[in-house]
């Protein structure tokens, strides 16, 4: 018989002690392995998202919440900027990449960003991960949609679903008891993104574009609604400097015949029309494709919008927010300081200032380092994060005592039984060995459940995270320095057996013998 | 060659109440040929348990030699006293001493992996049937009678194949009939191998051809 059976026959012998003690150790393991989990998941998620770009321009404001509206999709915009930043950002020499961002609007509560196509094809979710699509592809035309995982998931829609898209940032925003649904544009999902574990996923993309147009077209028609979300006004009607020619107004005799639930905004491929789909799905969790829809609406959006997607971008006058990234930090930094510091009184320098293409429109931005923000916001995460980590450890200790007690107390009906096996030839180390393996195998199944516990915690803690900080953050995504917190778990756990095992080594075997 | 040889062999205990020592044993020799049976009488306190105890190592004299097979156990630490015992010691207890959470079985496999001895595992099955407790393998000592539980006590001796055998009052715990068995066991089972039996019952020192009275060798004069 070997000692691991006998330990837990030992075990099984006090079943209900036992279990309590693993439960203890449990809670305690999951307890530190989810902030730890938690931790390092919500740094990731918050610095890895940040580094693709290096500067955000938009209207001034707060520029933590232009951080969070932008990158995190959180919050709500500063303001509105002029257009021509996002131009203007596109023939700056000294920038690799500009992608603008027009947010104001959802669908089913999941917030669509309007941005370039460039966005998702050359921007980077992740440093050095582009954006990759698992199903169908990117927009190409206004009024065409792109999916993040987590929406594609939480909303079960999947290519050729057709939506409206409602005011407001999220599902009930602002005052709203009836959301504005602006029914006027009816978007298409084209593609469905692979998940890049960052708040992208959450969102939908569509051209900036058919973000603009719905906020800022000049249609006739009849709004009652005085929106004041994100600062967006309802321009219909008014009197605009931009001269696009109203082309995206939409054609709404298309030929599904479906009854259009306006109540849902949705037209989604469940509705009563019969088309045959053609399920081309690689995930199980969004809807099959509806090819044919998607077919018919891209016909359709061709038809309506028959330039490149770039042009109809630059007729987009407002916008919330332009994204930067540049090959050279310095040109960041200058471009920042003429924008955020005032114009020098020194008329050479001022004049050096004033041939900088963003200069005339100085007054009416604000340059942001997002990763100076995220700093700033680890700072303040961290510290939270640090005390819970803390309370983790002193749980653990906690119920380290708890595995000490626990073994202790059953020394003295314990010691007729050592005193047995010691007459049988175990030797005192035998005996002392025996007892530590049981504390480590308690420590240890505590262990192991309590990785179970944490991930579970972490996986029913992500949606709320997802959420409310804008970030995805993997239950599963254990790495090797939980795997030593855990080993140091369970050696704390052997170290808590030795008080109750030397009790057990100095047992005298004639003395607790039975005659 | 003996198996066991005693010589000037003194033990004392503290007396609880006053802490002074008191003598327990003082035998100036005694000699057990290998492959004998002896009983061992002696009058209760007369210290036939202590005798069994320094013969298995669990304890050891004051002073003395306790020479088993040729080897004394006196002069060895602990840890090897404790692996000696497993490899050439089977101890018979009058109350049994089996670990309740364990079955017949594994009551009887707990003690073989204390010896260097390679053991085969089917022995301690064999041992079991040997001992009539074929059907109870997988009893615990709660669940079978007192008889039987001695059968168990008795197949667990045996499990490392020692060369000797400590029973203490093998038989004090059970009824005549039951006793009359087991001893006859104990007998049959043992054969060919050194066996002390401590008893103070005379129906069971009756079949025993030497029986040596402690109470006549111990020269222990308490104080």
């Amino acid at each position: 018989m070997s000692p691991v059976k006998i330990v837990f026959k030992n075990m099984k012998l006090r079943l209900l002690s036992t279990l309590l003690t693993i439960g203890s150790v449990a809670l305690a393991a999951s307890l530190v392995i989810a902030v730890q989990t938690l931790e390092r998941e919500t740094e990731q998620g918050y610095t890895q998202t940040s580094v693709g770009f290096d500067l955000i321009l938009a209207a001034p404001g707060s520029r933590m919440q232009t951080t969070l509206n932008t990158i995190y999709h959180l919050e709500t915009s500063t303001g509105v900027i002029p257009g021509d930043v996002y131009q203007i950002a596109l023939r700056d020499g000294r920038i690799d990449q500009a992608f603008p961002v027009f947010v104001g609007d959802n669908y089913r509560g999941v917030r669509v960003v309007g941005t370039s196509a460039g966005f998702i094809a050359e921007g980077e979710p992740r440093s050095g991960q582009p954006f990759q699509i698992a199903e169908g592809r990117n927009f190409e035309r206004p009024f065409e949609a792109v999916i993040g995982s987590n929406a594609a998931r939480r909303l079960g829609i999947g290519i050729g679903h057709t939506f409206f898209m409602t005011h407001g940032v999220s599902e009930l925003d602002g005052d709203d008891i009836e959301p504005h649904v602006h029914d006027e544009f009816e978007l298409v999902i084209t593609g469905i993104l692979e998940p890049s574990r960052t708040a992208h996923d959450n969102v939908i993309f569509t051209s900036i574009y058919s973000a603009y147009a719905v906020h800022y077209h000049a249609h006739d028609h009849d709004h009652d609604h005085d929106h004041e979300h994100n600062d967006h006004d309802h321009a219909h009607g008014h009197d605009h400097d931009h001269d696009h020619d109203h082309e995206h107004e939409q054609d709404h005799n298309h030929d599904h015949g479906e009854d259009h639930d306006h109540a849902s905004h949705s037209h989604g491929s469940d509705n009563a029309h019969n088309h045959s789909h053609t399920h081309r799905h690689s995930h199980s969790h969004h809807a099959p494709a509806d090819t044919e829809r998607l077919n018919a609406m891209t016909e359709r959006l061709s038809r309506q919008f028959p330039h490149p997607l770039s042009e109809y971008e630059s007729r987009v006058s407002r916008l919330d927010a332009v994204l930067l990234s540049f090959g050279n930090q310095a040109a960041a930094l200058q471009i920042a300081g003429m924008i955020n510091m005032p114009t020098p009184q020194n008329p050479l320098l001022a004049r050096n200032m004033m041939r900088d293409p963003f200069f005339a429109h100085k007054d009416e931005l604000m340059a942001v380092v997002p990763a100076m923000q995220i700093q700033e916001l680890m700072s303040i995460i961290g510290n939270a994060e640090l005390v819970l980590r803390y309370v983790g450890w002193l749980v653990f200790i906690v119920a380290l005592f708890g595995v000490l007690v626990a073994i202790y107390n059953t020394m003295e009906e314990r010691r007729r039984d050592i005193a047995i096996i010691r007459s049988l030839g175990a030797r005192r180390g035998t005996v002392l060995g025996l007892i530590l393996l049981e504390a480590g195998f308690i420590v240890g199944i505590g262990c192991i459940l309590g990785l179970a516990g944490g991930i579970g915690i972490v996986a029913a803690t992500a949606p709320f995270i997802a959420e409310t900080a804008g970030i995805i953050v993997s239950a599963y995504a254990i790495d090797s320095a939980q795997f030593v917190t855990l080993l140091t778990f369970v050696l704390l756990g052997i170290l808590a057996g030795i008080i109750p095992a030397l009790k057990a080594y100095r047992t005298d075997v004639v003395a607790n013998l039975a005659p | 060659m003996a198996a066991i040889a005693l010589s000037h062999l003194k033990k004392s205990y503290p007396e609880p109440s006053t802490g002074l020592k008191q003598a327990v044993l003082d035998i100036p020799s005694l000699k057990v040929e290998a492959g004998t049976h002896i009983a061992l009488r002696g009058t209760s306190g007369s210290g036939k348990t202590t005798l069994l105890h320094c013969i298995s190592g669990m304890t050891l004299p004051d002073s003395g030699e306790i020479s088993i097979l040729g080897r004394d156990i006196t002069k060895l630490a602990e840890s090897r006293r404790d692996r000696f015992r497993a490899n050439h010691i089977g101890y018979i207890f009058q109350s049994f001493n089996l670990l309740d959470g364990f079955t017949a079985l594994e009551n009887v496999q707990l003690g073989m992996q204390f010896a260097d001895k390679k053991i085969p595992p089917a022995r301690a099955e064999d041992l079991l049937k040997r001992v009539g407790l074929g059907e109870r393998l997988h009893n615990r000592p709660s669940q079978l009678s007192v008889g039987q539980q001695q059968r168990v006590c008795i197949a667990r001796a045996l499990a490392n194949d020692p060369e000797i055998i400590l029973a203490d009052e093998p038989t004090g715990s059970l009824d005549p009939k039951t006793s009359a068995e087991v001893l006859a066991l104990i007998k049959e089972i043992t054969a060919g191998k050194t066996l002390i039996l401590v008893s103070h019952e005379t129906e069971v020192l009756a079949e025993f051809e030497i029986n040596i009275d402690l109470t006549e060798l111990n020269q222990a004069v308490p104080v």
